[in-house]
């Protein structure tokens, strides 16, 4: 299954109508479910609701071999909780996708872990949907750094004196 | 012979009236032994006092404390019955004889005497304020608003040395019960009414605030008081030609409990730091922050707080399963265009921080993690700020506003720690 995500903030059409156009010539069984916010494109090859509760959020990212997202900090987090591939593709604030760039810079310091794959446009993207569907196996092992040492140590510190 | 201590703190004007009839009464009566416990004085007092030695014992201290300057006193005072005085009350040979009278009753353990106002400097509205206040039955029962209070010596053996408290009166009142404690008929102690409604509203200020860190210190105590203000509303309400004093008494109350509220949530925690030892009470920290990435790098930070009672709260009511076992509130999203939003999050975090008193906030951020430690910090209570990992090129804007509220100020990144912060210790993965 692939899950795709535009977290709860803002839509994001760009992403959802590339999975759409995607969905109706690739279909290849795989099951797709998306999260589009208060989108003004409305899906047509793929199942989607705009908002889904904690649970179900929780339930497909354990059900899903591949996640497509923003580049938000919960994604992020949650695919590397998870141990899943992530294809990430950052808002851009030209297109009025969100404030300002912030998801480049994010995008840039998450591209050399393992299993995330930065695309920067809906071609990329594309390419990196079919590469990666056409591997016979997609899971992959759990990439979660531990939280730092030193800053648990400052904060008990702190909040101790 | 009879003790009397008289704690004094930038009195000038009115130390010589407090004292003269003490001298007048000690030579041709009865002897006391008067001691003036000048603290922390920046004025004449001290100088005014120092004039009226031998007779007057005269002690200077900087420890800004009524309880500490009365504790002071207490080392060389040597009689009972011991009389507390205010250095702003006046007595007359009457009344100083009569509540040294009130003692001669085997029962009486402490004793007071019936105030008396003197308004000739006050406007109408604390005339008005005071009209219905002296009518309390709170107020007729003594010991509260005369400036005055005496203990027999076994009166005095209830307790140890003076707390470190505002109201010594009300304390020592609630050590007594009504049997206990007695007032003297037809004689008074003359206490100058403030000048105007302001002034008026900064004593009953403190007031409250001293009732609010008795009921705070000694919780048992307060059984010995009741305080009927439903029955005072109830009696006067039928009496139309009352009702502006009323409001006006409703007003000043109103205003001075809320300002007492918000003096006592903000000094609390420093009483809590002051005795942080007394009692090992498990320290409180709120998670605060908006839904999505910056909850879930929030919450990797629990490690940190073994053993401190968490509180959580998000701008997704669907959070709370994610702590089933902790205490969740909700907060109203907004987003920066949203004025309207804004201001009722903003008003919604306050709350919380009120209701909850933790500790310690913690935040990685969005607007309520800013208006979270904006508020803290004036409530006095430690603020941590852990910047989103999202941020990886520029601090957030709210990150970098909330910079003066936050006491630990963090950003996730090496290369965007300053010397002076945002400070780098790790990130949360």
């Amino acid at each position: 299954m692939i899950f795709v995500t535009v977290g709860s903030q803002l839509p994001f059409d760009r992403l959802i109508k590339t999975i759409d156009q995607w969905a109706e010539t690739n279909y290849i069984g795989q099951k797709i479910f998306a999260q589009i916010g208060k989108s003004g494109y409305t899906p047509k090859n793929i199942d989607f609701s705009q908002t889904i509760s904690p649970d179900n959020y929780n339930e497909h990212f354990t059900n899903a071999d591949l996640i497509i997202a923003h580049a938000g900090m919960g994604t992020i987090i949650s695919a590397l909780e998870h141990g899943k591939l992530l294809i990430i593709l950052p808002r851009l604030a030209c297109n009025g996708e969100h404030r300002n760039d912030h998801q480049l810079a994010t995008s840039k310091h998450f591209s050399n872990f393992e299993n995330i794959y930065v695309v920067n446009n809906e071609n990329e993207l594309l390419l990196t949907i079919n590469n990666l569907v056409n591997q016979k196996t997609l899971s992959v092992k759990k990439d979660l750094k531990e939280v730092s040492s030193k800053l648990i140590s400052v904060i008990k510190q702190f909040i101790s004196d | 012979m009879t003790s009397i201590i008289i704690p004094a703190h930038n009195e000038e004007f009115y130390i010589s009236k407090c004292l003269e009839p003490l001298l007048e009464y000690t030579s041709k009566y009865h002897e006391l032994q008067i001691i003036v416990i000048c603290n922390n004085c920046i004025d004449n007092t001290v100088s005014i006092v120092k004039s009226f030695e031998p007779i007057v014992i005269c002690i200077d201290t900087d420890i800004a404390s009524k309880t500490n300057a009365i504790n002071e006193g207490e080392k060389i005072a040597n009689s009972y019955p011991r009389i507390y005085l205010d250095a702003d009350i006046i007595l007359n040979i009457n009344s100083i004889e009569a509540i040294i009278k009130l003692f001669s009753n085997k029962n009486c353990l402490a004793g007071s005497v019936e105030a008396k106002m003197d308004f000739s400097n006050s406007s109408f509205f604390v005339k008005a304020f005071y009209d219905i206040w002296l009518s309390l039955p709170y107020c007729k029962a003594g010991m509260i608003g005369s400036g005055i209070y005496a203990l027999s010596e076994k009166g005095r053996s209830r307790f140890g040395e003076f707390p470190d408290i505002i109201a010594d009166d009300g304390y020592v009142r609630c050590l007594f019960n009504e049997n206990e404690r007695m007032i003297t008929k037809g004689n008074f102690s003359l206490v100058t009414a403030p000048y105007d409604l302001f002034s008026l509203i900064k004593i009953k200020t403190r007031s409250r605030l001293g009732r609010y860190q008795l009921k705070d210190k000694f919780p048992n105590l307060l059984v010995n008081e009741t305080k009927d203000y439903q029955g005072v509303v109830k009696r006067h309400l039928f009496n139309f030609t009352l009702w502006p004093k009323l409001i006006i008494y409703l007003g000043v109350n109103t205003v001075s409990r809320l300002r007492a509220k918000y003096q006592y949530l903000t000094k609390q925690t420093k009483w809590e730091r002051d005795d942080s030892n007394r009692s090992k009470k498990n320290k409180k920290a709120l998670f605060i922050s908006s839904c999505g990435g910056h909850w879930k790098q929030m919450r990797r930070l629990e490690p940190a707080f073994e053993g401190v009672i968490k509180y959580y709260a998000s701008t997704d009511s669907g959070y709370a399963q994610f702590v089933p076992n902790e205490i969740f509130y909700s907060l109203p999203d907004a987003s920066m265009w949203n004025k309207f939003r804004l201001i009722w999050q903003a008003v919604s975090v306050l709350w919380l921080l009120i209701k909850t008193r933790p500790d310690v906030v913690i935040t990685t951020g969005a607007s309520v993690g800013f208006f979270a430690l904006f508020f803290a910090k004036k409530l006095n209570i430690k603020t941590i700020w852990l910047d989103s990992l999202a941020n990886a090129e520029n601090m957030s804007l709210s990150g970098i506003k909330v910079r003066p509220y936050a006491d630990l100020w963090l950003t996730q990144w090496e290369h965007l720690a300053k010397p002076k912060g945002p400070h780098f210790y790790g990130a949360v993965l």
